[in-house]
């Protein structure tokens, strides 16, 4: 008979465990997707380092939870106002600051570090503004918090929610690239911005259109993680990590690939604290994020 | 009327200035050549032309009209287009998918299918491997591809920028028959390149480039006869 290592329980797996643990990892998975899809629809296209992606996050759960409790509008409703709150953010910064740094810039490399400084100085002008208006004690807001139970498995309303929404976010911009000539545009764009604008892409417009909605879906998954999770000026960063580790695995620009990514994201970090402890549910993700980044090989 | 005047261009790359009061037209339904030596700015001409890089000073009117300030998308749909050096395919694309990428403006959008039969006419091998990556292609067929992506978009001016760069002598023969053809059918053409001797057989018109400036100009035949060329360019 072995004998367990110290320290790992090898708890008995009922089957209903193991749908609770599968529906779960979804939940969670899909929401991580959503996170990635947003900041590589920025990223792979325009080559901006939005380190700042879960602090439009948090900028949307704040909205949501002032639309909340001071008007009681319910977060559901909300999503659509925060969406477009965050989206014409992005589009507007892209405009105003991101425009001259994409076309001064000699390399995309240039693009890079410019954006990642500007991002850095960003998200500690909106954490800071976060907390002068709510103070950096946790918010929150709930919705669906009730859960529904099919052959002895159950989740949340609001899980159930955000893995539909995710997914239906997420197959409607795989439509878009496929199959539309402004997926093409986006596509041309990524391969190659002065290939594109030779072939009459006004690579401007895409740009800005990319921000918004990279934005826009931050701020939406904002609206989705308060409805689940406890709300503070500082939840950013974490959701930052996440987002950066899916598009590594995904790889840039391969929004269907992201899909998988998050889900796999979700199922490593439900299976793995269930066989450890919850203390380690952050490290599990960044482990993942610096494997990756170590083991890959180039140029994929 | 001419199809395109560049007058008085003056550009500046990275703070230094790389041509000097450039001017010279482009007549319809010819081919003009742009020659000269690698790093005499030939390339940074049709980068202006095609709106990429801004000029310091100068206009380009194109068909009657002043284009200088507008930007690369709203020339391609009035137009002009150009087969950028090094082609710059979309690698993760098929062919077939090239192609279609070079119809991306409304006006040959609505012809693209006819168009692609067009180009598939002009050079067959790229109808073979239509299902292709750009990337799987020789330099030979990456550069058809690049010259037909270019015709997709139903240029009124097609500018190449060195098609034959890289290319062995037979595939280079046969890219500026391609483009003698493609004349032949009506097209406006400014080619840009290093291949002297090529390019003067096929040109109507010349300029030849040194330093950021235009310092002889004349008719292909002309100046394949003439004395500075032959020594300066043809090692003859």
């Amino acid at each position: 008979m072995r004998i367990p290592q110290k320290g790992i329980r090898l708890p008995i797996l009922q089957i209903t465990d193991i749908f609770q643990m599968i529906i779960a990892s979804l939940a969670i998975g899909s929401l991580y997707a959503l996170l990635g899809i947003g900041l590589n629809v920025v990223y792979s296209v325009t080559r901006l380092v939005n380190i700042a992606h879960g602090d439009w996050l948090m900028l949307g759960a704040y909205l949501t939870y002032s639309l909340f409790s001071f008007y009681q509008i319910s977060p559901i409703i909300s999503l659509a106002v925060v969406g477009l709150v965050t989206g014409s953010i992005g589009g507007l910064l892209y405009k105003s600051l991101f425009s001259r740094i994409v076309h001064r810039a000699k390399s995309l490399a240039e693009v890079e570090v410019n954006s990642y400084l500007i991002f850095f100085g960003l998200l500690l002008v909106v954490e800071n503004l976060v907390t002068l208006r709510f103070s950096s004690l946790t918010r929150g807001y709930s919705w669906g918090a009730n859960p529904i139970t099919y052959f002895g498995v159950s989740i949340l309303v609001n899980r159930l929610f955000t893995a539909i929404f995710s997914a239906v976010i997420i197959a409607a911009l795989v439509v878009v690239m496929r199959a539309t000539w402004l997926g093409k545009a986006i596509r041309f764009a990524m391969d190659d911005r002065d290939a594109a604008k030779l072939m009459g892409v006004n690579v401007e417009r895409i740009f800005a259109l990319c921000c918004t909605i990279g934005f826009a879906i931050a701020g939406m998954a904002g609206n989705l993680v308060g409805m689940i999770y406890e709300v503070s000026p500082t939840m950013g960063l974490s959701y930052t990590l996440i987002a950066f580790t899916v598009i590594v695995l995904a790889g840039t620009g391969n929004f269907g690939g992201t899909l998988l990514a998050g889900l796999s994201l979700g199922f490593a970090e439900t299976f793995g604290v269930y066989f450890t402890t919850p203390a380690l549910r952050v490290i599990i993700a960044y482990s993942i994020l610096i494997i990756v980044v170590v083991l890959r090989r180039r140029g994929s | 009327m001419y199809c395109l005047s560049v007058n008085d261009l003056s550009v500046a790359y990275g703070g230094a200035q790389v041509l000097w009061n450039v001017s010279f037209n482009v007549e319809e339904k010819g081919i003009t050549a742009l020659l000269g030596s690698n790093g005499a700015g030939k390339s940074t001409i049709l980068k202006t032309i095609s709106g990429l890089m801004n000029p310091i000073s100068g206009e380009i009117v194109f068909e009657g009209r002043d284009v200088t300030h507008l930007p690369t998308y709203k020339r391609v749909e009035n137009g002009m287009c150009l087969v950028p050096e090094g082609r710059r395919l979309f690698s993760s694309l098929s062919v077939q998918e090239n192609l279609e990428a070079g119809a991306y403006n409304k006006r040959a959008r609505l012809r693209m299918n006819d168009t692609i039969e067009r180009i598939y006419q002009l050079f067959p091998v790229l109808k073979e491997r239509k299902k292709q990556s750009a990337r799987t292609l020789s330099g030979g067929e990456q550069q058809m591809l690049a010259i037909g992506r270019g015709l997709m978009s139903l240029p009124t001016l097609f500018m190449l920028d060195e098609p034959s760069l890289g290319l062995a002598p037979l595939l280079v023969s046969r890219i500026f028959e391609a483009i003698r053809r493609i004349k032949s059918e009506g097209e406006t053409v400014l080619i840009v390149e290093q291949n002297v001797w090529n390019s003067l057989r096929i040109a109507d018109s010349v300029n030849i480039l040194e330093n950021g400036r235009i310092t002889i100009q004349g008719s292909g035949e002309e100046l394949a006869e003439s004395e500075i060329i032959k020594k300066a360019y043809l090692g003859l």
